[in-house]
């Protein structure tokens, strides 16, 4: 009897968690794409325009920029990268800290540059588009991120955790009731061979 | 069979979860705590704030924000309407005439009715918590615990308050209509002292509205945001023993409210 209500709790307890692990679950595969910026205008000779974003592990940035003649590129970083400022200063500093791994060339391209990046780690991303010619050049970027509402590893991981504990504390009164179902199954079929009519041989 | 107390106490819990937490209400529910927060994730990840623990005091300010509401209505429907209905209807009545304490009858009520919600505002808070900063919650878990009791406290003072207006009242409409207006006063005193504070610049005004909002106490401690907040944006910024001393005068006053109604439903309540 007691035992009946103690799995019984502990079986209700497992499907709360159960439902919980469900939403985390839902959230991790909800993907969401949002605009992060559309810009454009003019460059003058040898200025630079940028932007910076942030993404996270799953990310991914879709990336349309058009800027005829123009070097484009874009680079990741940590935190502390970006606030050193190495990042988009002289090209030397900038190649030294690409060897020295500081810095991530994710692309880079001349005039156009199309392409969808994943991420498989947070950083910090700069799009960087430099005229290096002597005249105004038209520039346009069109920049948009899908990304999911929580990380999506973290969120299978913490699903999986709580799905393993959900399904832990229902198994009991599972076990218990399948057991029961197959006893009083067995006891059916006896009384069945017994009675006035057997169910063969 | 002989009975004993614990097993009457216990049939009780049992009856009374089985009558208010019927199935499927508390997976859904379980399951709604547990989303509605985290559809404010992004904001707590890329929100840069100073410190680290800010960002924790934000969480537990955010799910003060989305749940809380909820919580108080689950709390208004279980005890502002469904205990002021069977102190009406009689059905107290003969719960007394078992042989179980009154003490013992209003805690398994308090339990149903009070703890039961609050443990979902708990669930759902650190869950949030550790979808989004698992980093931070287990190396600033003090700073955590000390925001989530601090919301928890809040919410206990409102349902304390709602608790003792049902006892008082004993009847569902007078007693869910007083109930809210209590809210209301204490939200209007809250406010008060807010506005008080912010336009005087007194700090026993700040002191009595922290002592109110342990929370925002904190919030300002940490130089964390707030999440649904109407007030004055630049309050006295308290350090952390003046936080913890408010948080221990709140759980005192919280304790009182308890007490009186205990006391009262225990000694002097009249069916």
């Amino acid at each position: 009897m007691e035992f009946r209500r103690i799995s019984y709790l502990a079986a209700r307890l497992g499907l709360i968690v159960i439902a919980a692990s469900t939403a985390i679950l839902l959230l991790s595969s909800l993907r969401l794409p949002c605009l992060i910026s559309i810009s454009f205008g003019s460059l003058d000779p040898w200025d630079r325009g940028k932007l910076t974003m942030y993404v996270e592990e799953g990310d991914v940035l879709m990336v349309r920029v058009r800027a005829k003649g123009c070097y484009i590129g874009l680079i990741a970083s940590d935190y502390s990268g970006l606030g050193r400022g190495r990042i988009i200063s002289a090209l030397p500093q900038l190649l030294e800290d690409l060897l020295k791994g500081r810095v991530r060339l994710i692309a880079s391209a001349k005039g156009e540059l199309k392409g969808d990046f994943a991420f498989d780690r947070s950083s910090y991303v700069i799009l960087t588009v430099t005229n290096p010619s002597d005249h105004a050049v038209d520039y346009r970027w069109d920049v948009r991120k899908v990304s999911s509402v929580i990380p999506r590893s973290r969120g299978l991981n913490t699903s999986l955790l709580l799905y393993s504990i959900g399904i832990g504390l229902t198994s009991p009164l599972i076990l218990s009731k399948a057991l029961r179902a197959r006893a009083s199954s067995r006891g059916s079929r006896r009384y069945r061979k017994d009675g006035l009519f057997p169910l063969g041989p | 069979m002989k009975v004993t107390r614990p097993s009457v106490i216990l049939e009780f819990i049992s009856m009374e979860l089985s009558e208010t937490w019927r199935f499927p209400l508390p997976e859904l529910f379980s399951f709604l705590y547990v989303l509605f927060p985290l559809f404010f994730s992004y904001l707590v990840r890329s929100i840069v704030m100073g410190p680290p623990e800010a960002k924790l005091v934000f969480v537990a300010s955010l799910a003060e924000g989305t749940v809380s509401l909820i919580t108080i209505l689950l709390i208004l429907k279980n005890i502002s309407y469904g205990l002021a209905n069977e102190l009406k209807g009689g059905l107290i009545q003969t719960y007394l005439s078992y042989p179980v304490g009154r003490v013992a009858l209003l805690s398994v009520k308090v339990f149903s009715g009070i703890l039961i919600p609050l443990a979902y505002v708990v669930f759902s808070t650190l869950t949030f918590a550790y979808v989004n900063l698992p980093g931070l919650v287990t190396k600033y878990f003090n700073v955590l615990a000390l925001s989530l009791l601090s919301l928890i406290g809040q919410l206990m003072l409102a349902a304390g308050l709602l608790l003792l207006v049902s006892i008082l009242v004993k009847g569902g409409g007078a007693s869910l209509g007083l109930g809210i207006a209590s809210l209301f006063g204490l939200d209007a005193l809250s406010m008060a002292f807010n506005m008080l504070g912010g336009t005087t610049g007194e700090e026993a005004y700040w002191h009595a509205y922290y002592l109110l909002n342990p929370l925002d106490a904190l919030v300002n401690h940490y130089g964390s945001l707030r999440f649904l907040y109407v007030g004055y944006g630049r309050g006295f910024k308290p350090s952390l023993n003046q936080c913890l001393t408010y948080l221990s005068l709140h759980y005192l006053i919280v304790s009182l409210i308890y007490l009186a109604s205990f006391a009262y439903f225990a000694r002097r309540f009249e069916p």
